[in-house]
């Protein structure tokens, strides 16, 4: 705990910042989210900018794991579970088979997972996950990213094909709301609530924002998937070569991360 | 049973009476015939040798003779097959020897057999003469770039190599018979793999590749119409040395933070396997700790395998096919060594790079307001791990500074204890800090921080307070 701090602000007489100050503040270990590698082990990856490290194993048999930077959700092969930001579990588990794919409010919190082999759409109610309308009947192709642009509403991007579609669907009566094929875009591919699209394209990285203005970060390698690593970072799963790296959005700088053999 | 003819006392080149005498002997007809005044020994070939039958130094007085001079010992014709004077030839025995006649070049060549001895009882000398003779003819020579001639039999060392490389030798043949001639080279190692015709009279460049396929000594022939020559030389492979390599870091190897790349390049293609670690090392700057984060990304440990193929041009790093290696250089002042260790080559080098203490960096800072308090968030590192004010300014939405202004903080101790805590983090840090404010938070406009440490004071740019989502 800092030292307290008995500084009185006023501003114009009329508000008063704090007047213990500091005195609710904490140093900690920054950390920026969950990191599954290909074994299914799920760590703890902290550090900031150019300095990782990995904390102790977290999870086995993980299928998927996503983070917001405030919380992550892990799915194993029998349940969806939420963390925060410290690790400890939030609600309770929600039974669901499969890997999923997983979306954050803008300031963190959960929103909806996506059963890849059901084809469901589930909300977060904060207890658990629970069942909506929203099915893959209306999607007519492979959900390949989720995002979540309003509790209400979910955002996918949905490959027919050889093209990418972005679909947005309402949570309430599984209404499409809006539909509009991404050209140019390939497999894998990642959707922001913004709207906004990360995919992997020819030696280059590119975020494409929701007017279709592309800021290209050069990339050499092949990219097998993009996942929210935290708040502000994307994990690159790169095939070619085998790696796991980090890419800071802000910034467009890409990181390295640490590799552990088993 | 040998039969000898005896020479007339009178025939021989004596100064006393002889008691000494030399025969050619014929082993067909077991005789042996006197040798006389003169012998010709016959017509050899350049380089060929030629021997006369076998001479016999007979003494055939009562007393052992002392034999103390024998000739010619050097010259294109020598004895061979003799004693070394001085010897003695007892009563009624004898000595045998050849002449022999190895001719440079073609023409007559000629010399002097001569024999000296004395009595053992009576001290009486005596010397025997013999005019010899010899023609050399023709025939192709050998010489290499030195000069140097050779005639078959001879070895022939054209040079020592790199394993897989290949050694150029230039012989010169002159061919100086009326016919022409065939040069042939064999031997796994050693080219051209096609006979060379050189024409009479003709002198030609005969060139010899060597081309080793292990480190060993390797021969080969030349054969020159049937005249052949050994060919010599020598395969080795070179280990690599610590003046053949070189680190190269990359430019941000001396900033805190920083992901760093080391190759290690080779000034020539390696000629052996090799294969060892490079390993990181952390020497931190006082009395800081280590820092677990300075460590290779490809395993997450300060040791990473390294091997040399042959053909390679630089130091691959792990499964062998990657010439770069990635490094973090933590977040604490210090210096990092890398020491390369190879085991076949014996070979250790190291490269630093120190990273000096470093004002604190700031990698993300936000400041959220939410209903009735101000979160600021502050992730960076401090390579000192020490830290000892942090000072905050607001200012409302008109840019004018909240009264009192300054709000600073002695923090010392909270981050010593932060990082003796925990010593994973290097100089890492999340600094949150809630300030409750009464009022209207939204005329609260932007807000500076400075932290300061030994090395220097960081301040922020003006953070914007920015509204939490009304839904999360």
């Amino acid at each position: 705990m800092l030292a307290r701090c008995m500084t009185v602000l006023a501003l114009a007489s009329t508000i008063a910042l704090a007047p213990s100050g500091l005195a609710q503040s904490a140093l900690t270990p920054p950390r920026i989210g969950f990191v599954r590698d290909d074994a299914g082990i799920v760590r703890p990856l902290f550090g900031i900018s150019g300095n990782f490290w990995l904390g102790e194993k977290f999870a086995v048999e993980a299928l998927s794991v996503a983070s917001s930077g405030s919380f992550s959700i892990l799915k194993t092969p029998h349940d969806i579970l939420v963390y925060n930001a410290t690790g400890g579990l939030v609600g309770r588990p929600t039974p669901a088979a499969g890997s999923g794919l997983f979306a954050f409010a803008p300031a963190g919190s959960p929103v909806f997972a996506w059963l890849q082999d059901s084809g469901e759409l589930l909300r977060w109610n904060g207890p658990r996950f629970e069942p909506t309308p929203v099915s893959a009947t209306n999607l007519n192709g492979t959900v390949i990213s989720l995002a979540a642009p309003d509790p209400s509403t979910a955002a996918f991007l949905v490959q027919r094909g050889t093209e990418i579609w972005r679909v947005e669907v309402s949570v309430l009566n599984d209404a499409v709301v809006f539909a509009a094929n991404l050209p140019g875009l390939t497999a894998p591919a990642l959707l922001f609530d913004d709207g906004s699209v990360l995919y992997a394209g020819e030696s280059a990285l590119v975020l494409r924002n929701v007017l279709g203005v592309e800021r290209t970060i050069p990339f050499p390698g092949t990219v097998a998937q993009f996942t929210q690593l935290g708040s502000d970072w994307v994990l690159i799963n790169n095939s070619q070569p085998p790696a796991h790296l980090a890419l800071r959005l802000s910034t467009g700088a890409v990181f390295e991360l640490p590799e552990v053999t088993q | 049973m040998t039969t000898r003819l005896l020479l007339a006392a009178a025939m021989l080149p004596v100064t006393a009476l002889a008691q000494l005498e030399l025969t050619l002997y014929d082993p067909s007809s077991n005789t042996e015939t006197p040798m006389g005044n003169s012998f010709n020994i016959g017509t050899a070939a350049v380089c060929q040798t030629l021997s006369s039958p076998e001479v016999r130094l007979r003494n055939i007085g009562p007393n052992a003779i002392n034999v103390t001079t024998l000739g010619p010992l050097d010259g294109a014709i020598v004895l061979s097959h003799y004693p070394l004077p001085a010897f003695q030839v007892a009563s009624q025995s004898l000595q045998a020897f050849y002449v022999t006649f190895t001719p440079t070049g073609p023409g007559p060549a000629t010399s002097t057999l001569t024999v000296t001895g004395n009595d053992v009882v009576t001290s009486t000398v005596y010397n025997l003469s013999v005019a010899l003779s010899a023609t050399g003819v023709a025939a192709p020579t050998l010489t290499d770039s030195g000069g140097n001639s050779y005639c078959p039999g001879a070895q022939i060392y054209v040079g020592r190599t790199q394993v897989g490389s290949t050694l150029q030798t230039s012989l010169t043949l002159s061919n100086t018979t009326p016919n022409a001639v065939t040069a042939t080279v064999s031997g796994q190692d050693f080219g051209p793999t096609a006979p060379v015709t050189v024409l009479a009279g003709a002198m030609q460049a005969l060139p010899i590749s060597f081309t080793p396929s292990i480190a060993n000594t390797e021969t080969g022939t030349l054969t020159v119409s049937g005249l052949v020559y050994n060919l010599t030389g020598v395969g080795f492979v070179q280990a690599v040395t610590s003046l053949d390599l070189s680190f190269q870091l990359s430019s941000n190897a001396d900033l805190s933070s920083n992901q760093a790349t080391v190759s290690i390049p080779l000034a020539s293609p390696a000629a052996l396997s090799d294969a060892g670690t490079l390993t990181l090392s952390f020497q931190p700057t006082g009395n800081l700790p280590d820092d677990p984060a300075i460590m290779f990304m490809a395993n997450s440990t300060r040791t990473v395998s390294v091997e040399l193929s042959p053909g390679d041009t630089a130091v691959q790093f792990q499964a062998g096919n990657a010439t770069q290696c990635t490094f973090q250089t933590g977040t604490t002042a210090g210096t990092i060594t890398l020491t390369l260790t190879l085991t076949v080559s014996g070979v250790t080098k190291t490269v630093s790079s120190t990273i000096a203490p470093a004002p604190v960096s700031l990698d993300l800072s936000t400041a959220v307001s939410a209903t009735d308090s101000i979160l600021l968030s502050l992730s960076g590192f401090d390579n000192t791990h020490a830290a000892s004010a942090l000072t905050f300014t607001f200012y409302d939405t008109s840019g004018k500074a909240i009264p009192p202004g300054l709000i600073q903080s002695n923090v010392t101790s909270a981050f010593a204890n932060y990082y003796e805590a925990n010593p994973l983090v290097g100089g890492t840090f999340n600094l949150q800090a809630t300030f409750p404010v009464a009022g209207d938070i939204t005329q609260v406009g932007t807000v500076t921080v400075e932290l300061t440490n030994p090395a220097g004071v960081t301040t922020t740019l003006p953070l914007t307070v920015s509204q939490a989502p009304l839904v999360d």
